[in-house]
């Protein structure tokens, strides 16, 4: 299929590509306004404590300062899962965690509002704090949110399906294994940033931010500045990266909206790094207890699964993170029978939420590992156990979730191959090993986060007398390449060069309803959604074009920036002229729309909807690995990644995509921690003491595009910016294991930890 | 973009003379900065841990910035660049030890600006004050900053745990560098080691006004015999500075015997010191036995700060591994009698 294509599936500069590399795109951080003042936001000194009073008096005297606020002064609450609505913009009453938002002032400078905040005189009342998951269980008098009905408990979900005790009964091995995975942070280069205008004449409130989600936002910012919606306008400008660490509103997009009704100036604030980690919503800290039983085939008998996530202060998206640890682990290979219990619950730290691989990076680690234990147990390469095990395609798991295309063997076949596994595993010198690791991701959940029958996403497409084409539609480009996705697929099918196809998608005034980027839901779904606009289009051309030149409306060829007579290729008209012709025949402009609404999908049970997807991605990774014995370095020397996208729309984006998958996933497994002290202040809150892997440190990465054409995907298309992180941290753990024979069950995979680890076998051994 | 501090007024001079330069350091007292590569005073800056009042640039004193061969030794200015030092050619030739740890600082761009005088005046690393001014108000003062303890060794009485965390300096100490300063006095020499007080409250043996002009490394009467390295624990291959920074500096008879040997490290505390007890060492060969013997005495001795939150003890076992691989890489370039050799010990290998 893919020779057919003009676009689709070959190599284009993203379109918004040079603009980001040249320093012309414009971030929130960039953008000014006449009189805009700047905004700071005052943040709790302890990880719990009451309010009993804010004087402000001190603050509002100095000369420049326009507006002092608390959270008397935007007391709504907001959250981006509607049935745990359980923030404010400011404290109300008693702050939850260290660098909680307690008043914000604007200013004619950001130094002078950061001044007048040190001023503001805050009468605290410490509370004893919780600060780790047994905490919460142990202190239930000890309340993070007062409001929650189960304690501190956030979210407790056990779901089972088949005989698992029968199952592990049948087993010929048992392996279990307690694991640790870190909190980590997503690290955008791009802090937060938000700026407002308040219309006062027109009532009308205009919010630039750098958000995932901005109809979610829009939403949100009507229900606590109390204004109707359709008085707010959110504009999204270019984004530095978001990992879902900007897929839900933040305390600066009111505190902003706020100020700026207040002074009727246009206000902004843009976070430091040391207010990105304090906003967080990273990866949960998830202690998990896996047990897995198999046959001497390699059949999966039965999987239990206990999972304890540490959700920080607020709820943010942890209802969903707490079914995702369990119901995302059913595919590609097949299980028995499963079982899993997660518990998610409420410290007095920065609240954890979605982050690239959402709820499921955590228990892929678990498994991932515990299954190469399974593998040495019944003496079966670990990639022909994964093979043996897999589900393949147009079938449904163990918890009902339905199955389209899978590639997850081609994509075993192809690490196979370019790693030159069979010559390696077991069989490299010693401190040196190679590990692999399966996984599976979603593309787009299959409800939306409210309720509703609309789209989850819409399009519009504009063809314009002069040939340009504009794509309008509210998905956010975080630097995934929906935008060049878009352009791509509606210069595909009216046959136009990507330079004649402009995207807006950045604009609630302008553009239809998407739901935001989140779930790898873009591509597939914005991508159906432009088919079906675009294709009205070009059905209009074709139509009035065969009707002038007395063809059939399948003569005419759509090519090369031309209308073209199949019947006699010399016969053609400039695309322009095409859209003239049809627009004089239809007597209005050339406008369309189209529209996404998922199939009804996912098990008959509650919580059954959730991990539902439309399709799902699959990703194998090989890493090979050198370990100092001496000092405990690890060194990932290559990673093969072979990753099942569907189709590729555009392989050099697929390529990055993998590519920056695992490097954020090597960070993790190597180097990455949000940590806390005993007082819960981040003990690394900047980028000198929080390690991101440096391109030093980052290793060739081969990565293999799998194509196994999804029939529901847009051109055969599924999601590749979020699955192809997952297997890299069990692939790393399962190399270090093959190169010096160590289990390493919580990340990251420090030197410390390595040679501990190394020196308590040695100790096990009597060796050394 | 620019926050804090920075857009505040101050004064900024730029002094023709080291005799200027003095004299405005003099009179500006605890107000007063030393401007050179400014990768150290800057981020101070923008933390607020350190106002800026009074600026004196040291970028208009040429004979600072030069790199230079005198009777006495290589002369390298106190402004003379990390990158300079890096690839100048006397240096690799004669100090492989100072080419090398000048070659890893930080990254590229800090490389191009942080200077020699920045790396043996810079300020202490602490993980418990080098944080924003809110997460400081947080904790409450430290030692440093009038409070009753130290954050990070809170039992040990009025002590700073803070340490000296630069590539270069332990590289200097142990080629047995001198640092030339001028100072309202006039001149005077101080061997590198010694201009560490030890005292993380008052970290450097500078007088008021005094400015060091540069360092002298004096040419090794053994050479080409005389061999030096030094080695970088860090947890990234780049950015990040020295967990522990150890230099190695060794000349062996014909015969093999150690004839000197001198070991500097950094990251015990707000000192960079020479590694004693080695000279039972001396006379000795390199033999196997010999540089574990020596990695052994340095993991003894060297006791890591507790102001970085990095496991401790794995930091204090690392510390004598590096020597001790660094003196067996040493010991085969010398025995192979290959004097353009340079035997890096590379950590994490690559």
């Amino acid at each position: 299929m893919s020779g057919e294509h003009r676009v689709i599936g070959r190599r284009h500069r993203k379109v918004d590509g040079r603009a980001k590399a040249t320093g012309r795109a414009r971030y929130t951080a960039d953008l000014s306004r006449p009189g805009m003042l700047h905004a700071k936001i005052l943040r709790s000194p302890y990880a719990h404590a009451r309010i009993r009073s804010i004087d402000t008096s001190a603050a509002t005297v100095l000369d420049g300062v326009h507006a002092v606020i608390t959270g008397a002064d935007l007391p709504g609450t907001y959250g981006i899962i509607v049935w745990t609505r359980d923030e404010s913009p400011l404290c109300v009453g008693t702050a939850s965690y260290v660098g909680d938002g307690v008043a914000a002032v604007a200013a004619e400078t950001p130094e002078l509002a950061e001044l007048a905040c040190r001023r503001i005189k805050v009468d605290w009342e410490p509370l004893e704090p919780v600060l780790s998951f047994r905490d919460a269980l142990e202190k239930p008098d000890v309340r993070v949110r007062p409001g929650n009905k189960h304690g501190n408990v956030t979210k407790r979900t056990t779901l089972s399906f088949g005989d698992v005790e029968g199952g592990l009964a049948a087993a010929d091995v048992r392996v279990a294994g307690e694991y640790y995975f870190e909190n980590t942070n997503h690290v955008s280069i791009e802090p937060h940033a938000a700026l407002a205008e308040w219309d006062a004449g027109a009532g009308v409130l205009t919010l630039w931010s750098c958000t995932q989600v901005p109809h979610y936002l829009h939403r949100e910012l009507a229900r606590v500045l109390e204004l109707p919606q359709s008085r707010i306008r959110v504009i999204q400008p270019a984004i530095g990266a978001g990992f879902g660490g900007k897929s839900e509103p933040f305390d600066l997009e009111f505190v902003v909206a706020k100020l700026a009704m207040e002074t009727g100036r246009p206000v902004k604030l843009v976070y430091t790094r040391e207010e990105v980690f304090l906003a967080h919503r990273g990866r949960h800290p998830t202690r998990m207890r896996f047990e897995i039983g198999a046959r001497r085939d390699g059949t999966i008998t039965a999987v239990r699964a206990r999972n304890e996530l540490d959700g920080g202060a607020y709820s943010s998206f942890g209802l969903v993170t707490t079914y995702y640890s369990g119901q995302l682990l059913t595919a590609p290979l097949g299980l028995g029978a499963y079982e899993f219990s997660s518990t998610r619950v409420f410290t007095n730290k920065p609240a954890c939420g979605a982050k690239r691989g959402h709820g499921s990076v955590q228990p892929r680690f678990a498994f991932e590992c515990l299954l190469d234990e399974v593998a040495e147990a019944i003496g079966m390469d670990p990639i022909e156990l994964r093979r043996r095990g897999d589900i393949g395609g147009f079938t449904t798991t163990i918890n009902g979730q339905r199955i389209t295309s899978n590639g997850a063997v081609r994509c075993l076949d192809a690490v196979e191959a370019a790693s030159g596994w069979k010559e390696k595993f077991r069989k490299l010198p010693r401190g040196r090993g190679i590990g692999v690791a399966l996984s599976m991701y979603i593309c787009g959940t299959n409800y939306p986060i409210y309720p509703n029958e609309m789209p989850q996403s819409g399009v519009a497409v504009k063809a314009d007398r002069s040939g340009r084409v504009t794509v309008f539609c509210g998905a956010s480009d975080i630097g995934q390449g929906s935008d060049t996705a878009l352009a791509e697929i509606v210069a595909e099918v009216l046959g136009l060069e990507l330079a004649d196809v402009s995207v807006k998608t950045q604009d609630t005034d302008l553009c239809p309803v998407d739901l935001g980027s989140y779930s790898s839901r873009v591509t597939f779904m914005c991508g159906n959604a432009a088919i079906a606009a675009v294709e009205q289009i070009a059905a209009l051309i074709r139509a009035h074009v065969a009707a002038a030149w007395g063809c059939g409306p399948d003569d005419v060829l759509l090519d090369g920036s031309r209308v073209i007579d199949r019947r006699d290729t010399s016969n053609s008209k400039s695309f322009a002229e095409a859209v003239w012709l049809a627009e004089a025949a239809e007597k209005r402009p050339l406008v369309a729309t189209g529209g996404y609404t998922t199939p009804k999908l996912g098990g008959d049970y509650r919580g059954g909807t959730i991990g539902a997807s439309p399709a799902y991605s699959f990703t194998v990774h090989v890493a090979e690995v050198t370990v100092d014995e001496a000092t405990g370095f690890v060194t990932v020397d290559k990673v093969w990644a072979a990753h099942d996208c569907g189709k590729a729309l555009n392989p050099t984006v697929v390529e990055g995509q993998i590519q920056g998958s695992v490097y954020m996933g090597l960070g993790e497994a190597m180097l990455e921690q949000q940590g806390y002290d005993e007082a819960g202040r981040l003990t690394c809150p900047n980028l000198v003491d929080y390690k991101v892997p440096t391109a030093a440190d980052t290793p060739e990465i081969e990565a293999l595009i799998i194509e196994s054409g999804d029939p529901e995907g847009p051109f055969g298309a599924k999601e590749a910016g979020e699955g192809p992180l997952h297997p890299i941290i069990p692939a790393i753990a399962n190399a270090i294991y093959d190169a010096v024979g160590i289990r390493l069950r919580e990340i990251p995979f420090h030197p410390a930890r390595v040679l501990a680890a190394l020196e308590a076998r040695r100790a096990t051994e009597g060796t050394r | 973009m620019i926050t804090g501090t920075l857009t505040r007024s101050f004064e900024y001079h730029r002094p023709g003379s080291v005799e200027e330069a003095s004299s405005i350091l003099v009179e500006g007292g605890g107000r007063a900065a030393v401007l050179a590569g400014g990768t150290d005073l800057l981020a101070r800056v923008k933390r607020s841990l350190r106002s800026l009042d009074v600026v004196v640039d040291l970028g208009g004193l040429d004979e600072l910035g030069r790199i230079e061969e005198r009777a006495e030794g290589l002369f390298v200015g106190a402004t003379a660049r990390a990158w300079e030092i890096a690839r100048h050619g006397t240096v690799a030739a004669c100090f492989p030890a100072l080419a090398r740890a000048a070659g890893l600082v930080g990254g590229v761009q800090i490389r191009h600006m942080a200077t020699l005088g920045g790396a043996v005046c810079s300020g202490l690393r602490c993980q418990l004050r080098d944080q924003s001014r809110f997460w400081r108000a947080t904790i409450g003062p430290c030692l440093l900053d009038g409070g009753p303890a130290c954050h990070a060794r809170p039992g040990a009485g009025p002590s700073c745990a803070a340490t000296a965390a630069c590539d270069l300096p332990p590289a200097l100490a142990a080629l047995g560098a001198v640092l030339e300063i001028h100072g309202p006095a006039g001149r005077r020499e101080l061997p590198v080691e010694a201009a560490y007080t030890g005292d993380g409250l008052r970290p450097l043996a500078l007088d008021p006004g005094e400015i060091v002009l540069g360092a002298r490394l004096p040419w090794s009467r053994r050479a080409p015999l005389v061999r030096s390295h030094y080695e970088k624990l860090r947890l990234r291959k780049a950015v990040d500075r020295p967990l522990v920074g150890v230099a190695l500096a060794l000349a062996l008879e014909p015969g093999g015997a150690i004839a000197e040997l001198r070991v500097a490290a950094c990251g015990q505390g707000p000192a960079v010191q020479l590694v004693p007890g080695l000279e039972p060492f001396v006379g000795a060969e390199l033999t196997t036995e010999v540089t574990e013997a020596i990695g052994r005495q340095v993991s003894r001795w060297f006791v890591p700060s507790p102001a970085l939150r990095i496991d401790q003890a794995w930091r204090r076992a690392v510390a004598g591994l590096m020597v001790r691989r660094t003196a067996e890489a040493l010991a085969r370039a010398a025995r192979r009698a290959d004097t353009t050799a340079s035997p890096p010990w590379e950590l994490p290998k690559t």
